[in-house]
């Protein structure tokens, strides 16, 4: 493994560790490839990977054509919690998974950190 | 006289997808098909005799278009000039010396009938009835083998179009949501991968 795909996994893993309630996160690239993983076992990374960039980009052509401006997240609310994703620089996206108690803002603010760093390793 | 049938020159493939779709289709069918160029030069050789079988042409595309309901629904609301363009279109295909804006009018023809919800089954099956009709009055006025000939250089031909035509309805299908969705082609080839590796295991 590279240097920098074992900085990313880094940066995956104090994610989900630090945050409370993040039961995992993926990096992965807008053509829905995965770049770096630390989903929950039994996750079909590969069709997880391509919805999130489908997803992104779904919500950055919704927000542009509502006038919104540029994409700061997406978030879906399940049942059982929370998928969010954000951009993690050009060409990546930063997707993480929260139980249904999860406080988002603490979500929102290590995601958003964690993407800042991620978008200097890719 | 020969026709070189390249694409227009001095084209670039540039960065618009559906111009890149449409050059890289022409390159892939050419290479398979084969070169067109002696075809077209055998059609334009002929078209003095085959001129006369335009009228008859429109009629019999038009019979296979509308024959079948379930497709001639899809085109309620159509273009009323349709019987001259399709003749126009026959008489171009013929001449032997098509521009390269009737390629790109192929391709283009193929984004349309997406939009009128023309399969491209459809356009298959048609592309089939009007290459029978061509053979036909062929055997009808030409001996058997100056008949197979040009026949072969017609059939050659029009599925060079057909196949055009099914890349633009196929193009008109994923530029569609594309556009709609923002996603790019490599992600929705992506996913398509995957639904598709998915359908196969089970």
């Amino acid at each position: 493994m590279t240097n920098r795909a074992q900085a990313m996994e880094q940066t995956l893993r104090t994610l989900v560790g630090s945050t409370p309630d993040l039961q995992g996160a993926a990096v992965v690239s807008i053509d829905g490839l995965v770049l770096c993983s630390a989903l929950p076992s039994g996750v079909d990374e590969d069709r997880v990977s391509a919805m999130a960039a489908a997803l992104l980009s779904l919500g950055e052509r919704t927000a542009s054509e509502l006038a919104r401006g540029g994409l700061e997240q997406v978030y879906v609310k399940g049942d059982n919690g929370y998928v969010v994703l954000m951009r993690a620089g050009e060409e990546t996206v930063l997707e993480a998974i929260a139980g249904p108690a999860a406080k988002l803002g603490m979500v929102l603010l290590d995601m958003k950190r964690a993407a800042q760093e991620l978008s200097r390793l890719v | 006289m020969t026709v070189a049938v390249t694409r227009p020159p001095g084209t670039v493939l540039g960065e618009d997808p559906t111009d890149r779709e449409q050059f890289v289709a022409f390159d892939h069918l050419t290479a398979l098909i084969g070169p067109v160029d002696s075809d077209l030069a055998l059609l334009a050789g002929q078209a003095d005799r085959t001129r006369h079988w335009a009228d008859e042409f429109a009629v019999a595309y038009y019979d296979a278009f509308y024959g079948y309901e379930a497709e001639a629904q899809g085109l309620e609301g159509g273009d009323p000039d349709r019987d001259r363009a399709i003749r126009r279109w026959f008489l171009a295909l013929i001449s032997g010396r098509p521009r390269a804006a009737f390629w790109q009018r192929q391709f283009a023809v193929g984004l349309v009938n997406f939009r009128h919800r023309v399969s491209g089954t459809f356009s298959i099956a048609v592309g089939s009835r009007i290459q029978q009709f061509f053979l036909d009055q062929c055997l009808k006025e030409y001996e058997p083998a100056e008949a197979i000939a040009l026949y072969s250089a017609f059939k050659r031909v029009t599925d060079l179009v057909v196949g055009l035509m099914a890349e633009g309805h196929h193009r008109g299908f994923t530029s569609a949501i594309e556009d709609l969705t923002g996603m790019s082609g490599p992600l929705l080839d992506r996913m398509a991968e995957i639904a598709v590796s998915g359908i196969q295991e089970d």
